[in-house]
């Protein structure tokens, strides 16, 4: 795509937002996107990534309704944002979170105030996350205020093809949490069937002594690409709890960039991907140790059934300078057939000497023993098949303390089980 | 109720069982002792159908050709085999196991599935039966319980599911003596006029708690003699004694 061709999305732009576009438009212009020659992108499809985001630009002229959101994201106590296409529907937003004091609002272009100032200071380095900031329109935020303890928000950013015709667009969603708050954010990236793609970026910023729990689902329609970055800045003794889930679209590639520049930040980042078809996902964690005392746990699960394949990267880089740093990080892969493939790569760079880290990596098939053990107690096999999948997810569902979630989710898996068994 | 006849078992061209006989009658306990790798636990995995060996012969259960069966048809129809070294289910929660499992069983038999109260309070009472902590129901089956738990946890299954044909292998196995004497108390309260066991054992200990009708010696692929409960106590003295050499008879 050309983005010097995206035309800003209202007549007046926060002064803030037309830098940031004039840097991304600048920045595009003298770079390629990338190819699987680069390391980083050496697992993904990208060709399919840029073939899907050369579609037309998404429209606003989207009909999507509350009962459709509530199919497709989940339903449950929450503050709850839709943007369908990159705009907010103000219809469809409610606050059945009860938690008045969660400062969720939608910036539109004219809004002058950026709350997380990272958004500003990107580090223009990646032609998908750059790509984002030309083209975005609404953004969603979410502010959780110093102190305060509160409930859950919901962000949904629908993509919604109009007819026939493949689209793309560029959700976005900012979050900050001030010092001392407690928030939990869940985002949901789902779309209506149809040819599109989304190029999704993420900026948070937690504060000292803030926690945060983050839940990202990408569930995009079948046959869709799903772009997204995930940038965490972490202050001094700010903890992250976040859980991964990409259990749709046909061609993905999700990155997290966390940077724990507090002393005493921790992150633990739990993760599941779900792949069948002919499904190629791609996840790049990165977990940059720059404070001292920091700790990260990284725990993917890949399920990849059919012709599908799976890539996960967990990048651990502790600072020189840094004491005290403690980084593990743990990926298990699932095949349900012989043609379904997964690739995992450790990639750690420790260049301080007080450091406890530890990785590993297993992939492996359903275990025949447990096959028949559940059999020979009356399950016949395809639900024994069944129960293991499900108990091989469970241990990533179980991070996630929302209920209303969880179970969406559980349904969500459920639903691509004849995706992810055909074939094998 | 469950009769094996001239039973050959062999995996990748070694002969294990060669032409085992067997009958169990209704309400009977069935004591099966042997050395090592005479092919006792061989025996009750074919029974239960796992897959990976060559089997001849014939065995009815109940009216079935059990070896025609799937492993979970033979559950429905009536078959449960303790595990040996029963198998981790990672992520899958004992309890949500436990009525899956008794539901499949009861809709294969073309019962409604069991409703959750009476489910929970069964199992509740069984649990405090075999002395287990409320936790291991909602714990993941087997996922880190230590030997003696996982024991418990079969009997558990077993007092739960209700099979009329209920296989122990070496069920005894791993047990210190409180935990030996609640199994054995579990294997007790289920003895049933309808319902027949095949206690595969080791020692004399657990057939001293649960009284065996008969005692056999499985060896050489086959059984080689059968006796009542007190054989056990005679091979507990005396051993196995000298195998004997079948080309040698006659010759």
């Amino acid at each position: 795509m050309n983005p010097t061709a995206v035309a800003p999305s209202a007549p007046v732009e926060a002064s803030w937002r037309r830098e940031v576009r004039a840097d991304a438009v600048g920045w595009l212009a003298d770079h390629q996107p990338p190819t699987t020659r680069e390391e980083l992108w050496r697992y993904s499809d990208v060709d399919a990534l840029l073939e899907a985001m050369a579609a037309n630009p998404a429209d606003d002229k989207a009909d999507v309704d509350a009962p459709t959101v509530a199919r497709l994201a989940g339903d449950g106590p929450a503050d709850r944002l839709v943007l369908v296409n990159g705009r907010l529907i103000a219809d469809l937003a409610s606050r059945a979170g009860g938690t008045e004091a969660v400062g969720v609002l939608s910036l539109r272009p004219s809004d002058d105030r950026c709350p997380t100032d990272s958004y500003r200071d990107l580090r223009h380095d990646d032609w998908f996350l750059a790509t984002n900031r030309a083209a975005s329109h609404d953004l969603a935020v979410i502010e959780a205020p110093a102190g305060s303890a509160l409930g859950a928000a919901h962000v949904v950013h629908v993509t919604a093809p109009s007819g026939h015709r493949p689209v793309t667009h560029h959700p976005t969603t900012l979050i900050r949490v001030e010092a001392g708050a407690t928030v939990t954010v869940v985002e949901s990236h789902v779309g209506l069937d149809g040819a599109a793609a989304a190029n999704a970026s993420t900026t948070i910023e937690v504060d000292a002594g803030a926690t945060l729990a983050y839940h990202r689902v990408e569930q995009g329609a079948a046959g869709s690409a799903h772009v997204g970055h995930v940038s965490v800045a972490l202050g001094p003794d700010a903890c992250l709890h976040a859980t991964s889930f990409t259990l749709g679209a046909a061609t993905t590639r999700v990155t997290w960039d966390v940077i724990c520049a507090g002393d005493g930040s921790s992150v633990e980042l739990d993760g599941l991907v779900v792949a069948g078809s002919d499904d190629h996902h791609d996840h790049l964690v990165t977990v940059d140790h720059r404070g001292s005392d920091t700790t990260s746990e990284q725990r993917f699960r890949e399920i990849v059934g059919a012709r599908a394949r799976a890539a996960f990267t967990g990048r651990v880089l502790v600072r020189p300078g840094t004491t005290g740093t403690s980084a593990h990080q743990r990926n298990a892969s699932l095949l349900l057939s012989p043609t379904a493939e997964a690739d995992a790569r450790p990639w750690l760079e420790i260049e301080a000497d007080d450091v406890r880290c530890s990785h590993g990596a297993t992939v492996g098939q359903l275990d025949d023993e447990a096959v028949f053990y559940l059999r020979s107690r009356g399950i016949p096999e395809p639900h024994a098949r069944q129960l293991l999948i499900e108990g091989f997810a469970g241990e990533v569902l179980e991070a996630v303390d929302v209920t209303w979630l969880r179970q969406h989710l559980r349904e969500g898996l459920e639903q691509r089980r004849p995706a992810i068994e055909a074939a094998r | 109720m469950l009769e094996i006849r001239d039973l050959s078992v062999s995996i990748d061209g070694h002969a294990i069982l060669t032409g085992l006989d067997l009958a169990i009658g209704p309400g009977e306990v069935h004591a099966i002792m042997g050395p090592n790798g005479a092919g006792k636990s061989t025996l009750s995995a074919v029974l239960a159908g796992r897959e990976g060996y060559d089997v001849e012969g014939t065995v009815r259960f109940a009216g079935h050709d059990l070896l025609a069966l799937e492993p979970e048809a033979r559950a429905a129809a009536g078959v449960f085999l303790a595990f040996q070294y029963p198998t981790e289910i990672p992520g899958v929660g004992n309890a949500y196991f436990l009525r899956t499992s008794l539901n499949a069983i009861r809709e294969a038999n073309g019962e409604p599935p069991v409703d959750a109260r009476s489910f929970l309070g069964s199992l509740r009472s069984h649990m405090e039966e075999l002395e287990m902590d409320p936790s291991f129901s909602s714990r993941a089956v087997n996922a880190g319980f230590s030997g003696g738990e996982k024991k418990r946890n079969e009997i558990l299954q077993m007092a739960m599911l209700e099979p009329t044909l209920a296989i122990l292998d070496e069920t005894d196995s791993g047990l210190d003596i409180d935990a030996l004497r609640i199994v054995a108390a579990g294997i007790e309260r289920l003895r049933s006029p309808e319902r027949a066991f095949l206690v595969i054992t080791h020692y004399p200990r657990l057939l001293e708690l649960v009284r065996p009708d008969v005692v056999h010696v499985l060896r050489g692929g086959r059984i080689e003699r059968s006796g009542g409960a007190e054989l056990a106590q005679q091979l507990e003295e005396h051993g196995y004694g000298p195998r004997p050499e079948p080309e040698a008879v006659g010759s």
